[in-house]
């Protein structure tokens, strides 16, 4: 029991927040999104956004490049094979944390 | 149907995306507009002088190409004077050209359970564009004066059913729209040929009407609003 709990301080920190996670989590069920986008859908203000996307950027797991769709720049995002690893990792480690000891006796 | 109740999934949300302001609706009804117009409107004058045929030709290979080929790419561009500045843009888990390939395309909306999340622009080219070519068929098929009230009703029964569970619902009173059309087409006493064409011309009337709708509300609930973009913190 200790150790399971022990286990959370190895949890990845860039992803363990919730509007970090949250963009992951978005990012893996589509193929790219935009800034604009992405900040409708989780409710973020524009520095919010901006300053955990380049957290996440600096960790490897999204990708962020400027594009135009006609006359209009945007900012498009995709989640990297790193980051769909990290956030695998993370999603089984805290899985594996929360199980109901109980149940796997 | 307005965006409180699109689909709870990203993925399935990113899809529906693509018919949130409704042009992808209004540019293939208006191709079909112009196909069908045209054609109702050959069969009505009977031009003999070879310019003028021609001249319906080619608006007849420009509306196809509008309806088929060109949608994706006409919608794309409005999209991006349109929408993108306002919602943002995302591109759903899967591109309709992979999604075309495989089987399943051809069983769509009729298992009754949803459609996976990647099949929205060709679910919009099957089963909307595709009910209302069907629909030309069965008018030019059936004897008048039943020809379009059948076929407009079949399409509208098909339109309702194939979209119930998909990313862009018809709503029925919409739907009924479309039948009671083909009753009134029913009273202009067209032709057997001009029915056939007619079929197209309401579809067409009827997909852009849903589409200018659709994107009246979303114009009206999305103001455009300053730029927003990524800076590094």
């Amino acid at each position: 029991m200790n150790e399971r709990i022990r286990d959370i301080s190895q949890l990845d920190r860039v992803i363990h927040e919730p509007a970090r996670l949250q963009i992951l989590m978005f990012l893996r069920e589509v193929e790219e999104a935009d800034f604009l986008y992405l900040q409708r859908e989780g409710g973020f203000s524009t520095g919010n956004l901006s300053g955990h996307l380049s957290k996440l950027e600096d960790a490897g797991y999204i990708r962020i490049r400027k594009m135009f769709k006609g006359k209009m720049p945007l900012t498009v995002c995709r989640l990297t094979a790193g980051g769909e690893k990290a956030l695998r990792t993370y999603c089984e480690q805290i899985a594996a944390i929360v199980q109901d000891p109980r149940k796997s006796e | 149907m307005g965006e409180q109740s699109f689909p709870e999934t990203p993925g399935r949300r990113a899809a529906a995306y693509w018919f949130i302001d409704g042009l992808p609706e209004v540019v293939a009804g208006a191709g079909l507009v112009a196909l069908g117009g045209g054609a109702v409107w050959f069969h009505q004058i009977k031009p003999y002088s070879w310019p003028v045929r021609v001249t319906f030709l080619v608006l007849g290979l420009v509306s196809l190409m509008v309806v088929f080929g060109l949608n994706r790419s006409i919608s794309l561009w409005l999209k991006s004077h349109v929408t993108f500045p306002r919602t943002g843009y995302v591109r759903p888990p899967c591109e309709w050209e992979e999604v075309a390939e495989k089987e399943t395309v051809l069983t769509l909306g009729l298992e009754g359970g949803a459609p996976p999340p990647d099949q929205n622009v060709t679910r919009f080219r099957i089963s909307t564009i595709g009910v209302i070519i069907c629909a030309q068929f069965l008018a030019g098929v059936v004897p008048n004066p039943f020809g379009l009230p059948i076929a407009m009703s079949g399409a509208a029964m098909l339109l309702y059913l194939l979209h119930r569970n998909s990313e862009r619902p018809y709503h029925w009173a919409a739907v009924l729209l479309l039948a009671a059309a083909g009753f009134g087409a029913m009273l202009l006493r067209m032709s057997q040929d001009e029915n056939s064409w007619a079929a197209i011309l309401i579809g067409g009337v009827w997909l852009a009407a849903q589409g200018a709708w659709r994107l009246l509300g979303y114009v009206r609930r999305n103001p455009r609003s300053g730029a927003v973009d990524f800076q590094r913190q």
